[in-house]
């Protein structure tokens, strides 16, 4: 299957060259430390009175924190920038049609979310071993991860495609982006937020159904909803600003 | 006609039949409840209750069920229940019966009493209130028709005539007597295990009062004569008992017979003519009186003196409470599990690590072929695929069954605290915790009584409820817990481990004796003399250590909290040790009750624990630690 020259650069940039390895050391280096002490920190919950019970979850919560902050990164171009031809050229010079550099892009992001996925799942799979998590459990953790990569990483393109030649105004909004979706969704409604979900999903945990317009919604398709809403306005705002790139 | 419409006419008529047998099977089974002793228990305590079904009925196969409450917010958690379970078939238009102990925590709930059969369950409930007394009971036990001795019955301790095969058969249901009489008793009807149990309540701090009678072949009957501190050997007519009169009161009792017999062991209080009168023995923390006269006949029935030897005789024993008992809640276990010696029972921590660098390595070694440009990019993506999957398979493998992670861990700290006779006092504080939701099956061992959950501070209280199955002679007891959740409980036995420490205070010096001569070693022994520490190593099994302290000065032998000064300079190579010492066997809190005694105290190797788990996928470790308080001199209290 022919993904474009823009899939074909992703890999060149990130693997062939090694750009990308950056991202996967960090997301190794700092998940690995978090794994051992939450094998032996005591939890904070009375119930999770000892570290093992919450060795599982705190590993995933921090997977899921640190896969989708790098797939933000790596999306937004951030790791050797200089290496990319810019968009207007392929859209103007190189007359990519816009559909095309869309496939490209969202077929990179795929391969970086699913090497970030990959990268963590030995230690996610071992960690739920020792916490004695059953094993489809641990598939839908690895799963889930994939697609909170997914639905806010597609936030990394649009801030690409918004203001690729401004670098600095990417990288801010980025940044800005996660840590309000993050703290935003945890003081509004906590069953939206991904750690929070995470941490209900594993501690068998009741969530409150939200109330919205006077009618109970089940909390589990209030967070896939507001998932599902989070990635398609994340592709309409991207295509958007790929057409605005080529009208003017 | 076919041979299926002969089929259907034979079966269709015998299941017609069938039918009301079921659906009435509910109302042929009655249920009919003894609560304690003839109606009568003490509140707060353990006591029998005896269950009848009755079932007129075809034969009935099902389970009884007796459900009390326990916890609630004044044990400092959430209520859970105890189900109280047992297995019967019950035959057509036939009587069974089943005893167990209970111990509600409280009475305000009613007992429920279910039999549960395929078909149906039939349900009782109990209201408690009617039956408490406030003081423990003394039992009469007696073959004879006297239904009181004057002066035995109290308001404050109210008597309960009771048969041998009213006896229970579990030493926890005598936790609420104080006293057992016997008169004229048939001991060689009690069973074994009656026996074992009345044995274990009298250890553990039980009264027995044996009257005599003139029919002393039955005290000659080695059932009985187990129990007495005499070995009885005729009657004997004594034409005063001075010494009994002027205990208990004038007028003089006058000619008397009574049984003659000789001192086995114990202290004899009253003698006449060299024949021993009252005689009192000691039992583990138990006391055993022997009145060789009696009491149910002329003269003494009529003796005014009888009511205040009555009186003497049966007052419940001073419970001597222990000033220190080992500190066992969530906050003592949690440290414990903390700790890495225990904690590498259930963390595959070093495996885990290895795992990590193994894969570190093999990320490494792709990354080095990937710059040396020795793998083709297909190919390089072909290993790294190959390299996540064999590595969280193979992990996955290992940890979740390599066998590595046991199910659960029980563990068991035993405080040993010495009695007179060769005796000590173990209290066993256990916890069992579990590394997934299962159901674990607890078997208390024989000889240990007073079995207590702790209360849980919150959960549901379904989920922390209990099922004790009275299947054979050691209650079987099934805790449902959930992943990393863990269970406190409690339970206590007199057994015998003759460890002999004595303190000689003499003029210059202090003589520490102390010699082994259970058949279990002492390991890492300590001392502590007037705040000082002093380590005597290992006592094996038969050795004995002497050890001179002298007295100096600045050795006033001092005042409370000299133990816990002392302390701060034992240490165990075991981090456990260490931890149960300071926060469960000398727990900060009661430095006030060590005020001016010295301490012995070592670790015992291979005693028992009280309870276990009949399961390979539960691991175990237990820490038994004997401990003797020694009277400093000149500061006896």
């Amino acid at each position: 299957m022919n993904l474009g020259p823009l899939f074909r650069e992703g890999v060149e940039v990130h693997v062939a060259e090694g750009h990308g390895f950056a991202a996967y050391f960090y997301l190794l280096i700092l998940l690995v430390p978090v794994a051992f002490l939450a094998l032996f920190l005591p939890g904070l919950d009375a119930q999770l009175w000892i570290a093992p019970g919450a060795f599982f979850t705190t590993s995933a919560v921090a997977a899921m924190i640190l896969i989708t902050y790098f797939t933000l990164r790596v999306a937004n171009q951030e790791f050797a920038p200089w290496r990319f031809v810019p968009l207007r050229r392929r859209l103007m010079e190189e007359k990519l049609a816009l559909g095309e550099v869309a496939r490209g892009h969202l077929a990179i992001l795929c391969l970086q979310v699913l090497i970030f996925t990959l990268l963590a799942a030995p230690l996610l799979v071992w960690a739920g071993a020792i916490a004695r998590v059953p094993a489809a459990r641990i598939a839908a953790v690895l799963l889930l991860l994939f697609f909170y990569g997914l639905a806010y990483g597609i936030w990394g393109l649009v801030a690409l495609a918004a203001w690729e030649r401004k670098l600095e105004i990417r990288q801010v909004f980025v940044r800005a982006f996660f840590i309000s979706a993050m703290i935003l969704t945890a003081v509004l409604y906590p069953p939206l937020n991904p750690a929070g979900f995470l941490l209900a999903y594993l501690g068998d945990k009741e969530m409150a159904p939200l109330v919205l317009w006077g009618r109970p919604w089940p909390p589990v398709a209030a967070h896939f909803l507001f998932h599902l809403f989070l990635l398609g306005a994340g592709l309409w705002l991207y295509h958007r600003a790929l057409r605005r790139e080529i009208d003017s | 006609m076919s041979v299926w419409m002969i089929k259907a006419a034979l079966i269709l008529p015998v299941s017609i039949l069938c039918l009301p047998a079921s659906s009435i099977s509910a109302a042929e089974i009655t249920l009919t409840v003894e609560v304690g002793y003839h109606g009568v228990f003490q509140l707060g305590r353990p006591f029998p209750i005896k269950i009848e079904i009755a079932n007129t009925g075809p034969p009935v196969e099902g389970t009884i069920e007796a459900t009390v409450w326990k916890g609630g917010a004044t044990k400092g958690g959430g209520a859970f229940p105890v189900h109280h379970q047992r297995r019967l078939f019950v035959g057509a238009a036939a009587r069974k019966s089943a005893t167990f102990t209970i111990d509600p925590g409280s009475v305000s709930r009613p007992l429920a009493v279910s039999f549960h059969t395929p078909r149906s369950t039939v349900t009782e409930e109990i209201d408690l209130r009617r039956h408490f007394v406030p003081s423990p009971l003394i039992l009469l036990l007696t073959e004879s028709d006297f239904s009181a001795l004057p002066g035995l019955s109290r308001a404050s301790n109210p008597l309960v005539t009771v048969s041998p095969e009213e006896l229970p058969a579990d030493p926890r249901a005598y936790a609420g007597v104080a006293t057992i009489v016997l008169y004229e008793p048939s001991m060689h009807e009690l069973s074994g295990a009656q026996n074992v149990a009345l044995e274990t309540w009298l250890a553990g701090g039980g009264k027995l009062v044996a009257l005599g009678s003139l029919h002393y072949s039955l005290y000659q009957e080695p059932a009985l004569s187990r129990f007495l501190p005499v070995r009885v050997s005729g009657l004997k007519t004594f034409a005063a008992l001075p010494e009994l009169e002027k205990r208990y009161g004038e007028p003089a009792l006058g000619r008397v017979q009574a049984q003659d017999a000789t001192l086995v062991d114990g202290k004899i209080l009253v003698a006449a003519q060299g024949s021993p009168i009252l005689v009192e023995a000691e039992r583990g923390k138990g006391k055993i009186l022997y009145l060789a006269l009696d009491a149910g006949r002329p003269p003494l029935s009529r003796w005014e003196g009888l009511g205040p030897l009555f009186r003497d005789l049966a007052a419940p024993g001073t419970e001597i409470p222990n000033p220190a008992p080992a500190a066992w809640d969530d906050s003592v276990f949690s440290q414990l599990l903390v700790n890495r010696a225990v904690s590498s029972i259930y963390l595959p921590a070093g495996a885990f690590a290895g795992w990590i660098v193994a894969y570190f390595v093999g990320l490494g070694s792709l990354t080095w072929l990937w710059e040396r440009r020795r793998l083709a990019p297909r190919s390089l993506g072909a290993a790294f695929a190959a390299l996540i999957f064999s590595a969280s398979l193979g992990g996955y493998l290992y940890f979740m069954r390599g066998g590595r992670i046991p199910d659960g861990v029980l563990v068991t700290s035993t405080l040993m605290e010495s009695l007179p006779d060769g005796q000590v006092e173990a209290s066993s504080n256990a916890a069992l915790f579990s590394t997934l939701r299962r159901d674990y099956d607890v078997v208390v061992e024989k000889g240990w009584t007073d079995f207590e959950p702790l209360a849980r501070r919150s959960a549901v209280a379904e989920e922390n409820g209990i099922t004790i199955e009275d299947e054979g002679s050691r209650p079987r007891l099934r805790l449902p817990l959930k992943a990393w959740d863990y269970r406190l409980f409690r339970l206590r036995a007199v057994a015998r481990l003759p460890i002999r420490v004595e303190l000689d205070n003499e003029v210059d010096r202090r003589l520490l004796k102390v010699s082994n001569r259970s058949g279990r070693d002492l390991t890492d022994c300590w001392v502590i003399i007037s705040g000082r520490s002093s380590s005597l190593g290992d006592i094996p099994a038969g050795a004995s250590r002497t050890r001179e302290f002298p007295l100096t000065v600045d050795d006033p032998a001092a005042a409370g909290g000299r133990a816990r000064t002392g302390l701060r300079d034992v240490h165990f190579s075991d981090p456990v040790r260490e931890l149960l010492l300071r926060y469960s066997y000398f727990p900060q809190e009661q430095g006030a009750a060590w005020g001016g005694e010295a301490f012995f105290f070592g670790w015992v190797q291979g005693a028992p624990r009280g309870v276990s788990v009949d399961d390979g996928k539960v691991l175990a470790r237990d820490y038994a630690f004997f401990r003797v308080a020694l009277p400093v001199g000149g500061e006896e209290e």
